[in-house]
């Protein structure tokens, strides 16, 4: 696992501690403080890596190999090592998520022109909390762990009596948030949502939603939909997707028109990037 | 390890555990909580120039949530020692508020604890406020400043709405109004007519003194 920040490192100790440390071959923070001390005072260092990044590989880096490499958020101007880190490691899977525009590579289709030639497989989920499933084998057994979450809530008399994590979001603010449900009332949907929205990003917990959240960037917004929908499937509550259904059978499938009522006038979402990831979803897109 | 970068170091930590013991050395060896915070500001100030450097963008988004959150546990664990040494007669009492959109709460509760520790009161409605509960803050708690808060760029430009609400309701005479966060600059707080701008909590505290001739 790469990773770069207190982010990146929550994933790395989320997922570590929760299964994933036995598979893990090694961990190391790639940051761009690394290579400037590496070449000391060298002019243009990331045009120079940008033409040349197998010249800039860090040399401290442990000589592990591996199956699958994740990328954890990375700075963007560190994308053009992975094609020759992945080569080096042995890696047949990159699992290159975005869950903020500064982890964006900037040689994005570059990065994914150069691992395909290499033969290596790589996804770019946006956000990461979004993962459900690959054809890819490696990623598909990862995601079988981490990814879009997934829950199983037992109620009673009107409450949350248990919640079981199935698939943690891999910062995990799903078990975070979990905890913080337990004994909650489930009566009013509308309550239950903005407690599981709070909770996912409160950072009072252990664990909690660390992407962008800019209006203009809304990562963490998104994510916080997948995960109250998620929740609401586990207490048979209408998810998205069944909002969406139910106004496709009166044949008023319009994006316009289910952003103006579920995300402005209900606020069942917090960005229309969830209508538009629902519609996709559900074979419906414009 | 420079002071700057092992500031850094404790408010990058996810655990939160490296700035409490960042201060905790410091308090054992006898340094003063204010001195302690200074650095720790320190540390900040260039976690927010890494944020800012459009060429270079060395720190994100959850960088700055992280730092902030730090920057919240220092405070709260250096408060009695702060207390202590600071004044403690009341110096007037000030509304706060993260405006509308805008769901950070760390910079302004960092803000309000300093506040609280150099004698202000504080009444402190939260997050994502409307111009109208701003409006209903200064008419029921009557505070001699309000202070607003955004991170984000696109949430900032309400602060002008909530300039203009207190304006139509002839509250703005009786206010001064400090602006601050991320998002905010000197410039953007002089276009919209506030009355100073702080770019950090521990500079907002000294702006709130001046603003209310302490």
């Amino acid at each position: 696992m790469l990773y770069r920040g207190p982010f990146g490192e929550q994933m790395v100790n989320n997922m570590v501690l929760r299964g994933l440390g036995p598979h893990t071959a090694g961990t190391f923070e790639l940051k761009p403080e690394i290579l400037e001390e590496e070449h000391p005072g060298e002019k243009d260092l990331w045009s120079r890596l940008w033409e040349e990044p197998s010249r800039y590989l860090p040399k401290r880096l442990p000589p592990v190999k591996c199956d699958l490499l994740l990328v954890l958020g990375l700075h963007s101007k560190l994308g053009d090592l992975i094609p020759p880190l992945a080569e080096r490691m042995g890696a047949r899977s990159v699992l290159y998520p975005i869950d903020d525009r500064q982890h964006l590579p900037e040689g994005k289709k570059t990065i994914q022109e150069e691992l395909e030639r290499k033969g290596v497989h790589v996804e770019f989920p946006e956000p990461f909390c979004a993962l459900e499933g690959s054809e890819d084998p490696l990623i598909r057994e990862f995601s079988l762990h981490f990814g879009r979450p997934r829950f199983r809530v037992k109620r009673e008399g009107g409450r949350i009596r248990a919640v079981e994590v199935l698939r943690d979001t891999p910062c995990g603010s799903a078990h975070a948030v979990a905890e913080k449900m337990v004994g909650v009332s489930c009566e009013d949907p509308k309550a239950l949502k903005e407690k599981l929205f709070f909770e996912h990003h409160n950072e009072e917990n252990e664990n909690y939603c660390l992407a962008e959240m800019d209006p203009l960037a809304p990562y963490m917004q998104e994510a916080g939909d997948l995960l109250v929908d998620a929740f609401f499937e586990a207490c048979g509550f209408p998810t998205t997707r069944d909002l969406i259904l139910q106004e496709a059978k009166q044949g008023r499938v319009d994006f316009e028109r289910l952003k103006r009522k579920l995300v402005e006038e209900e606020k069942r979402c917090e960005t229309e990037r969830t209508i538009r990831r629902s519609l996709r979803e559900l074979g419906l897109e414009a | 390890m420079s002071g700057v970068k092992e500031a850094l170091e404790a408010l990058l930590d996810f655990k939160g555990k490296k700035v409490k013991d960042f201060c905790l050395r410091r308090l054992e060896r006898g340094e003063r909580a204010y001195d302690i915070l200074q650095e720790l500001n320190r540390g900040l100030e260039e976690i927010g120039r890494g944020y800012e450097n459009k060429e270079f963008r060395r720190y994100f988004d959850s960088d700055l949530i992280v730092s902030g959150a730090n920057m919240k546990r220092a405070v709260e664990l250096l408060r009695p020692h702060l207390s202590g040494g600071e004044r403690r007669e009341k110096r007037g009492k000030i509304l706060l508020g993260t405006v509308k959109g805008d769901v950070h709460d760390i910079g302004k509760t960092v803000f309000s604890i300093l506040l609280q520790s150099s004698g202000f009161e504080v009444v402190d409605l939260g997050v994502n406020v409307d111009k109208e509960a701003f409006v209903r803050g200064v008419r029921e708690h009557e505070p001699q400043l309000v202070g607003m808060s955004a991170l984000l760029t696109s949430t900032a430009p309400y602060m002008e709405e909530v300039m203009d609400e207190l304006v139509k309701e002839g509250m703005r005479e009786k206010v001064r109004v400090i602006v601050g966060g991320r998002a905010v600059t000197e410039e953007f707080a002089r276009k919209i007519g506030a009355d100073a701008y702080a770019r950090d909590a521990v500079e907002g505290v000294k702006k709130c003194l001046e603003l209310v001739g302490g």
